[in-house]
């Protein structure tokens, strides 16, 4: 809302209790000005001098916009990122879940990539007995080479996967959210589908220390 | 894709899970009260979800061909730069 400002100021206590021979600004032009309110003789409003002009129009401020997410994080919060993403990547004494998600994947990695394996199996001869499907009998690895189809399927796996309910026994013993692991698992099989799932499967899985 | 390269996938998403966790504790606690929690969370579980599995495989297990499941993301010697840059960009994107 616009500031309308008034060169003069309705005649009040502050003018009739003022000191006498004080500067007046107010309507009654000095006619009150000093004299208590008992004897204040002014009661009505002189006319405005010939030059002046009531501020009518005062632009309104625009609105400030607020930062979107996007540009605070390009600007100046993106230091604040970065230290964080550091520490994430370097903390050695991590918060609680962070601590139990190691332990938990070293024995348990085997019976949940099975389940999501069986899901995605599942999936894959729906999807070559539909035409509908966003599976295709993809006969070797990597055939998914585009993103938007890795995602969808990627995403179709990681639902079913948390609607079973499979990631609800490593929330419980991480205190992580399952949602979180399910995201993981969307993007990570996305990844896999769309470049480097021939390069995975090469790899050994190594007994962990103790498991 | 057959049942190793999942064995692979599930130990990188547990990888990423953790990073997550990690990041998110000391990222929300910087956070001006103009931004809101929810959608910075939302984003940076996503940012980091995206990355290429690849980036989550130590050094020493690609040389070895060889993952270790028990491996804590602080031990794993990533390239911590491209992780970042990559995270960074994810997070500035309107």
């Amino acid at each position: 809302m616009g500031v309308i400002f008034c060169e003069f100021q309705m005649c009040d206590s502050r003018c009739t209790g003022a000191r006498p021979g004080s500067p007046c600004h107010c309507d009654c032009r000095g006619a009150n000005h000093g004299r208590g309110y008992r004897h204040a003789g002014y009661a009505g409003t002189y006319p405005r001098h010939p030059t002046y002009t009531p501020v009518t129009d005062v632009p309104i401020p625009a609105p400030q916009e607020e930062q979107s997410i996007g540009a605070y994080f390009e600007s100046v919060g993106k230091a604040a990122l970065t230290s964080a993403l550091i520490y994430g990547l370097s903390a050695a004494v991590p918060p609680f879940g962070a601590v139990a998600i190691p332990l938990y994947t070293a024995y348990n990695y085997s019976k949940m990539a099975h389940n999501i394996y069986r899901f995605y199996e599942e999936n894959r001869s729906k999807g070559s007995a539909s035409s509908g499907s966003t599976m295709r009998a993809a006969g070797s690895i990597g055939e998914l080479g585009s993103q938007p189809a890795a995602d969808a399927v990627a995403k179709e796996l990681s639902a079913k996967a948390q609607q079973s309910g499979l990631f609800n026994d490593m929330a419980r013993q991480t205190n992580v959210e399952s949602i979180v692991f399910a995201e993981m698992i969307r993007g990570s099989t996305s990844s896999a589908l769309s470049s480097s799932s021939g390069e995975l499967a090469k790899f050994m899985i190594a007994k962990a220390i103790g498991a | 894709m057959n049942e190793r390269a999942f064995q692979v996938i599930t130990i990188v998403a547990a990888r990423k899970a953790e990073f997550y966790v990690k990041t998110k504790r000391r990222l929300l606690a910087s956070l001006p009260s103009f931004i809101s929690d929810k959608e910075a969370r939302l984003r940076l579980r996503r940012a980091i979800s995206e990355l290429d599995d690849t980036m989550f495989i130590g050094g020493q297990e690609i040389a070895s061909r060889t993952i270790d499941p028990g491996l804590s993301v602080d031990s794993l010697n990533l390239d911590v730069t491209r992780i970042v840059d990559q995270v960074a960009t994810a997070m500035a994107a309107t």
